[in-house]
């Protein structure tokens, strides 16, 4: 067995150096696809986490309508929890909002009577729910009459979905068209291969060679193009990043930092991802001309 | 079931509307036979035998191996199929950058033998064809005699019960194409059945084996063995040629290291 499996890994490894820089495109198409996927399925991932961050400190300022005390607007918290998307409701009383505005804007405070009503400070469970809760709450006859009532940044909201709908398909459809043309290099990497190495594949199909044998190195073969391929977008990833913080230091005087990029998960798994691929992209180009049938022999 | 080693019935190749490989092609080969297939190029020798080989499938009739239809084997059972028999293609198909023990033991590490087996078999192989002592060489340094015995010598690794040569003497002068018939016909004596392609008229007369000859597809003549020629050989002249390359110094066989592996053809 491990006979064999030797056989196999020294035909493949053969095939990648007779057919060097036919590799070396493959490699460097596949590199520059799995970048830009793995690349933006990390940018992806990341807006995401921060979306979920943005999501939990985002709420919503809910204000009644003047004439409504305490004990009624209290009344109304459950109905507002009960509301879908809502994750949480805290009343806060004119009073103690009345107290942080002087302590915060005197200039807008000095010399008046507290003239703001009670109100609500409202957390939601996803940002994209904010429409339909804002719409619900407003509905409420305690609640004071838009665009007063219920205050909300939903510009903000906005962005953040157009964001993510961008990245979604630009970069998706970018990744799967570099995918495909990583695909046809590495497909044709194998066709050639294939033609380089007749000469043995003849002979392994004329003393019967079993067909996994004869198939098994250029699998491999597409297999370890699709792998490097993967190892080198993790690393451009992680060098992209870096060049990236350099530049928010300087913008930002390092008042941003990024989280670190977790190279050896994505390396694992772009790996894999590319050698599955390229394993596949071989499959494609070998299954015709290396089957044992009647009337071919290569 | 037919008592017969192998058996076409009947058979016909169309490769398409106007062009026949086989018309109708009736014949029975029995176990240990050795039979030459004469004809002019294009007559169907060659089909003859890739329908054993299962390269080409008949358009009709029946083609049967050791009382199997070559029909019924699926494809993917072909490889199994080819180890029964040894395929020496008319061409030698040496890998030009292997030496001649790698070029055998590549055949045997395809078929799945362990290293411990190809160390084992290669010395024994090469010297049954008569090519031990040039184990370190390289095809091109061969003449074209040696290299058939290179091509009959990997057509060995199976321990095949059927030869089967696709002209093997085409590319040989004479003397060369002698060796190579005496060494198929020692291996025949070991009980091999042995089938080969020829239109070299003066190799196959002298043979006295049986012939079966092909004309458009079709049968024309089938002469049984006189097994006179090994008794009395016909002389054969052989015309004069350019001068060979000097003779390299035979080499001892060369025992691969354990750790050794046939060389990458690059």
């Amino acid at each position: 067995m491990i006979d064999r499996i030797e056989f196999l890994l020294a035909e493949g490894f053969t095939a990648l150096r007779r057919n060097l820089w036919m590799s070396f495109a493959a490699i460097s198409t596949a590199s520059v696809a799995l970048f830009l996927l793995g690349g933006l399925v990390y940018v992806y991932v990341r807006v995401n986490a921060y979306a979920g961050e943005v999501t939990n400190k985002f709420e919503m300022r809910v204000w009644l309508k003047e004439k409504i005390e305490e004990p009624r607007a209290k009344e109304m918290i459950p109905k507002i929890k009960a509301i879908d998307g809502v994750r949480g409701v805290v009343f806060v009383p004119r009073d103690t909002e009345w107290a942080k505005w002087k302590a915060n804007q005197p200039q807008f405070t000095e010399g008046w009577d507290n003239y703001l009503p009670h109100s609500f400070r409202v957390t939601l469970k996803e940002i994209d729910k904010a429409d339909t809760v804002a719409k619900t709450i407003s509905k409420l006859p305690e609640v004071e009459v838009q665009p007063r009532g219920v205050v909300y940044l939903r510009d903000e909201q906005q962005v953040m979905d157009q964001v993510m709908g961008v990245m979604r398909w630009v970069g998706g459809a970018l990744g799967a068209l570099l995918l495909v043309t990583a695909g046809i290099l590495i497909y044709n990497a194998i066709k050639l291969t294939i033609y380089a190495r007749r000469r043995e594949i003849r002979i392994m199909q004329l003393v019967g060679a079993s067909a996994s044998t004869v198939r098994t190195p250029f699998m491999i073969e597409g297999a370890v193009q699709g792998a490097i391929g993967g190892l080198f977008a993790a690393t451009l990833i992680a060098a992209a990043q870096a060049g990236f913080q350099r530049v928010l230091d300087v913008v930002n005087k390092n008042q941003l930092q990024l989280p670190p990029f977790p190279f050896g998960g994505w390396a694992l798994g772009l790996i894999i991802v590319g050698g599955v691929f390229g394993a596949l992209c071989s499959f494609w180009a070998i299954r015709e001309p290396l089957r044992y049938k009647s009337g071919v022999t290569v | 079931m037919s008592s017969h080693h192998i058996v076409f019935d009947q058979v016909e190749v169309k490769y398409n509307d106007y062009v026949y490989g086989l018309r109708g092609v009736s014949l029975e080969i029995d176990r240990g036979d050795f039979v030459f297939f004469c004809g002019k190029t294009g007559t169907g020798k060659s089909t003859f035998l890739k329908l054993l080989t299962r390269e080409v499938r008949p358009t009709g009739g029946k083609v049967m191996l050791w009382g199997l239809d070559l029909e019924d084997i699926p494809d993917a059972e072909i490889p199994l199929l080819r180890r029964t028999m040894g395929i020496v293609p008319q061409d030698y198909g040496l890998l030009p950058r292997k030496r001649v023990w790698e070029n055998v033991a590549y055949a045997m590490r395809a078929i799945g033998a362990s290293k411990k087996e190809v160390r084992e078999r290669v010395p024994e192989i090469l010297e049954s064809v008569n090519i031990g002592h040039r184990a370190d060489a390289f095809p091109h340094q061969l003449s074209g005699g040696e290299q058939q015995r290179v091509a009959i010598g990997r057509a060995l690794i199976n321990s095949p019960k059927l030869l089967i040569a696709d002209e093997p003497t085409g590319n040989l002068d004479p003397e060369h194409s002698w060796e190579i018939m005496e060494l198929l016909t020692k291996l025949n004596e070991q009980g091999t059945t042995v089938l080969v392609a020829s239109h070299d008229m003066v190799v196959v007369e002298r043979m006295g084996k049986r012939v079966v000859t092909l004309a458009g597809g079709r049968v024309v003549g089938d002469e049984t063995a006189t097994e006179l020629p090994f008794e009395e050989p016909i002389p054969i002249v052989i015309p004069p040629s350019e001068p060979e390359e000097p003779e390299q110094e035979p080499e001892p066989v060369r025992e691969p290291e354990p750790e050794e592996e046939p060389k990458s053809d690059d």
